[in-house]
């Protein structure tokens, strides 16, 4: 569980250097793996993960348990990230709108119903392959559902609380989930092809995508 | 795959199943496939999108805490002399410890009469250079100026020795403060 004790939180806030130092013992891998998922660079995403520690330090003071504790500080990490991306020029993961999920029926995970690979949840944690393969998949994702995925996959974090943090609507955070879980197995399909066959590599787009053995396995009609 | 009004329920559930999506898993085969597959999907995604931390960065962080000083970070002041003295001293008691073990052997080796045989077999080499003296009279020159730079030699093996020693010795890792 990620988030601190209130008593941690009590401390902290109160300039007590062994809960501070507890505080960011527990929310180091949390904050980092954000960072990863906005800075993408393992050097660039150690230099967020300490501005925002510092960032972090200075103002625990204001914060007001309104909203979760992590729900604040993942927020204040992202948006560290996105004004350092600004800076330096690049553009940051910002959240384009999206309608809501229409009646259409889209399978994310049809794509994989015919591969044997995906039937055993117990032996997928174990294949390595199949692990460098989504690791593959996961660099060439967008960075908004990159972002929105990695906080959906923090086991305690809600729909409501990602929505907190990335100052989205609730319905939005379901689309952006289910859409990226949808190009994350489009682009498993897409390095599946290129695999097999790298002449006829095609590049994958928002309007046509190209659907290879995921996500024809998957089945998206 | 047939399209079930249950798979979205499934999809987006945030906590586990409900009992009437459990009860609808147990009956519907198409659904259950497509749980193990989703549950597959999710553990790989999972575990490929978590990333360690790098092992110098806690220290980092916790060096940004304003009175928080662990143990790990602190290092004395005089670590380079006390690193050197400890590499010398370790040196020192190496040669003494094999100075013993020899001392140790020669004392068995006289104990079991070895030294006699030892005693003759250190006159081979005067006897070969003398056959080669008389035989080759020009290698008395060669002979002298190998002897001349014998002594040089053995100490520049030593000091070189010791320089390599010296150099692949692991020096401990520089810790960030800030």
């Amino acid at each position: 569980m990620a988030e601190p004790t209130t008593e941690i939180l009590y401390r902290a806030q109160r300039n007590d250097p062994e809960a501070m130092g507890a505080l960011i013992v527990s929310q180091q891998h949390y904050i980092y793996n954000i960072a990863m998922s906005v800075m993408r660079q393992p050097e660039d995403a150690a230099d967020l993960t300490q501005d925002a520690c510092i960032k972090l330090l200075r103002v625990i003071g204001q914060y007001n348990g309104e909203s979760r504790f992590t729900t604040w500080l993942y927020r204040l990490v992202i948006n560290l990230g996105r004004d350092e991306l600004r800076k330096r020029g690049r553009r940051a993961p910002e959240m384009p709108p999206m309608t809501d999920d229409d009646g259409e029926t889209v399978d994310p995970l049809s794509s994989i119903a015919d591969d044997n690979r995906w039937a055993d949840p117990q032996e997928v944690a174990t294949n390595h392959e199949l692990r460098a393969e989504v690791t593959q998949a996961l660099d060439k994702l967008e960075d908004h559902y990159r972002l929105a995925l990695t906080l959906y996959y923090f086991d305690d974090l809600r729909y409501n609380d990602i929505a907190e943090i990335l100052e989205v609507p609730l319905n939005t955070v379901k689309s952006y989930i289910r859409r990226g879980k949808e190009r994350l197995a489009l682009l498993l399909g897409a390095n599946q092809s290129e695999a097999i066959l790298p002449a006829k590599r095609e590049p994958v787009t928002d309007e046509r995508p190209n659907r290879g053995r995921f996500a024809f396995a998957l089945g998206w009609r | 795959m047939k399209r079930c009004e249950h798979r979205t329920n499934y999809d987006l559930r945030e906590e586990a199943l409900d009992p009437q999506l459990t009860d609808h898993l147990a009956e519907c085969e198409s659904c259950a496939q497509r749980a193990r597959r989703a549950e597959a999907f999710d553990t790989v995604v999972r575990s490929a999108m978590i990333t360690s931390v790098p092992d110098d960065l806690t220290a980092k962080l916790l060096a940004l805490v304003p009175g928080l000083m662990p143990p790990m970070l602190v290092r004395s002041k005089h670590w380079k002399l006390q690193r050197r003295a400890f590499v010398g001293l370790s040196g020192f008691a190496s040669i003494l410890a094999l100075g013993l073990v020899i001392y140790g052997v020669y004392l068995l080796a006289n104990t079991v009469g070895v030294g006699d045989w030892l005693a003759t077999a250190s006159t081979w080499p005067g006897v070969a250079i003398d056959w080669l003296y008389r035989h080759i009279p020009s290698s008395r020159s060669f002979v002298a100026a190998m002897i001349a730079v014998r002594q040089p030699l053995q100490w520049m093996i030593l000091l070189l020795l010791i320089w390599q020693v010296w150099e692949r010795m692991p020096l401990p890792n520089n810790r960030q403060t800030a």
